[in-house]
């Protein structure tokens, strides 16, 4: 059994005997994403259709930031 | 109907505040995408409701507001469902909306009795069929809706074909039919006759320039030699000079707004941007300022000028409508006649099958973001390609973005994929979706510890050591006040 600081996001953890249970606030879920192209906090949820007029980047940009992060260059 | 102008404004996201403060006073308008803001009920059953934090934030922004659909395109000959054109009217009153527009496309058909979704908007059959399907569905909306509509003139990525209307004289006919308002999109006729379609000149002649409720401008880019309608940056000058001749030309003009996907705003020179909002607001206060007056025998706008009188298609609507949804969706079809096998040959089917499948990666990626980086980062991105070729070859689009993201989940979970935290990231991007459970929020549960995990693929990164056992995650809303019990 282990009791977690509810506000704290890096927990020192302590081994337990079953189950740790962690709690993360969602704010700061959001940041645990270093590349955002655009504030999380209503489109987190966005509902949008799956229907597009044009050309959609989201695909292109997570390549290339893993891309980046992953040669240790630049994002974008 | 409303008569006083609203000035000039964006297509509203979230994410464009930083835009919205470059422009400053200059933009008194505000476009909204009303289905951005439509959630997906975690029960599937349940219909999508309009988000109340959106409407809270959103209505509380000083700009007049008017609401854009692209769900509920109205240019076929099937048109949206009433339970969608219920939360249209439902959106319209909560955002006190001055008026509501749609895209003169179609986004689907049937194939095998089975409804088609093509993910992407399509272009009407271009004749006098298809221009009476689509004023009929124009107004079976207006009149449900009570109110008359703008109808948005489409991108066109198809090559003009000898049967066809041509384009302006397509939108004219519509227009006259259907008596509706119009949404005239320079960008996209611009980019039409980029691509090889009708000079924009002689659009501008066949249509009926009194009923221009509304203008679209915006920016696009090259791609596999087309110019594409991509909502990406400064609107072009060429774009700009067309606005500076045709506004001025316009007597019911009540609208200019400018279409800026949030993802570029990071990559935009925000500075410039306002400059040009600010030019775009000298060119709405010339509208009307030359407006011709109607020529002796001949309406405005009339759609026999210059058209093909007797344009007719080898084929009917929704046969077209079943066929190009089809082509896009990647569907076998049965390409049995002349007009469908010119059709499926089409170098543009490729080009919308590409756009379509990209806009379906791109909301994987996003709303399934810690999942899908994990699978890439573990087995590489042509492997997380073939995946999702692997998915679309068995499902169609899904109606909402959250539905499709939790459709590709609900297939990844049937797949016996050798990756040991992929079932554990599901249900933590679900959970963020709050997409999750029906029935409130569940524990998620790690065999290893979660943050360490997260924190590494949050830097694109796969984590180097993570501690083993059995760990639960919970997303709380706000910052935790309450002891968890262990």
């Amino acid at each position: 059994m282990a009791t977690t600081k509810p506000e704290a996001v890096d927990l020192d953890l302590q081994q337990a005997a079953k189950v740790v249970r962690v709690a993360l606030p969602r704010e700061v879920a959001y940041d645990l994403d270093r590349f955002q192209s655009v504030q999380k906090d209503i489109l987190g949820k966005l509902g949008c259709l799956a229907c597009c007029s044009g050309y959609d980047i989201r695909w292109e940009f997570e390549q290339r930031f893993l891309v980046d992060a992953k040669l240790n260059v630049r994002a974008i | 109907m409303e008569t006083d102008g609203l000035g000039v404004g964006l297509v509203y996201w979230p994410g464009l505040e930083p835009l919205l403060e470059a422009g400053g006073p200059s933009l008194t308008s505000l476009e909204i995408e009303v289905e951005a803001f439509w959630l997906a009920d975690p029960d599937p059953r349940s219909p999508p409701r309009l988000d109340p934090r959106a409407v809270q934030r959103i209505a509380a922004l000083p700009q007049a507001k008017v609401i854009h659909g692209i769900g509920g395109p109205v240019g076929g000959s099937r048109g949206p469902s009433l339970a969608h054109l219920d939360r249209i009217a439902a959106s319209v009153r909560a955002f006190d909306a001055r008026w509501y527009s749609e895209h003169l496309a179609f986004n689907g058909g049937v194939a095998d009795g089975k409804p088609v979704a093509a993910g992407f908007l399509l272009p009407p059959l271009q004749d006098k069929a298809g221009a009476r399907a689509a004023a009929r569905t124009i107004r079976l909306v207006q009149g449900y809706l009570g109110q008359r509509i703008a109808v948005e003139t489409g991108v066109n990525y198809l090559k003009p074909r000898a049967w066809e209307l041509q384009d302006g004289a397509f939108v004219a006919l519509v227009q006259e039919l259907a008596d509706c308002d119009l949404l005239l999109d320079l960008h996209n006729i611009w980019t039409n006759a980029r691509n090889g379609r009708q000079p924009v000149a002689d659009f501008l002649a066949q249509i009926d320039l009194s009923r221009v409720r509304e203008i679209h401008l915006a920016g696009g880019i090259e791609y596999r030699g087309y110019w594409l309608d991509a909502h990406s940056g400064p609107v072009p000058s060429p774009v700009l000079d067309l606005a500076r001749e045709v506004v001025p030309r316009l007597p019911a003009l009540g609208a200019i707004h400018v279409e800026v996907l949030p993802q570029f705003i990071p990559y935009l020179d925000l500075e410039a941007l306002g400059e040009q909002l600010r030019e775009i607001s000298a060119i709405w206060d010339t509208r009307g300022s030359r407006v011709a007056p109607p020529a002796i025998g001949a309406r405005a706008g009339d759609p026999s000028r210059s058209a093909h009188p007797r344009a007719a298609a080898p084929c009917a609507p929704q046969a077209f409508e079943d066929c190009l949804a089809s082509l896009v969706a990647g569907l076998p079809v049965a390409l049995n006649s002349p007009w469908a096998l010119d059709l499926a040959q089409d170098p543009g089917i490729a080009l919308l099958t590409d756009l379509a499948r990209t806009f379906r990666a791109g909301v994987v990626v996003d709303h399934l973001k810690m999942s899908s980086r994990y699978l890439i980062l573990h087995d590489g991105q042509d492997a997380f390609r073939g995946l999702l070729n692997d998915f679309w070859r068995s499902q169609c689009p899904m109606p909402l973005a959250m539905a499709e993201a939790r459709a590709f989940a609900h297939w990844l979970r049937g797949r016996s994929i050798s990756a040991p935290h992929l079932h554990s990231l599901l249900d933590y991007d679900l959970a963020m979706l709050g997409a999750g459970e029906a029935d409130g929020p569940q524990p998620i549960r790690f065999d290893c510890e979660p943050l360490g995990l997260l924190r590494a693929l949050g830097e694109g990164r796969l984590p180097e050591h993570l501690k083993p056992g059995a760990f639960e995650l919970e997303l709380t809303d706000t910052q935790a006040r309450h002891a968890l019990r262990t």
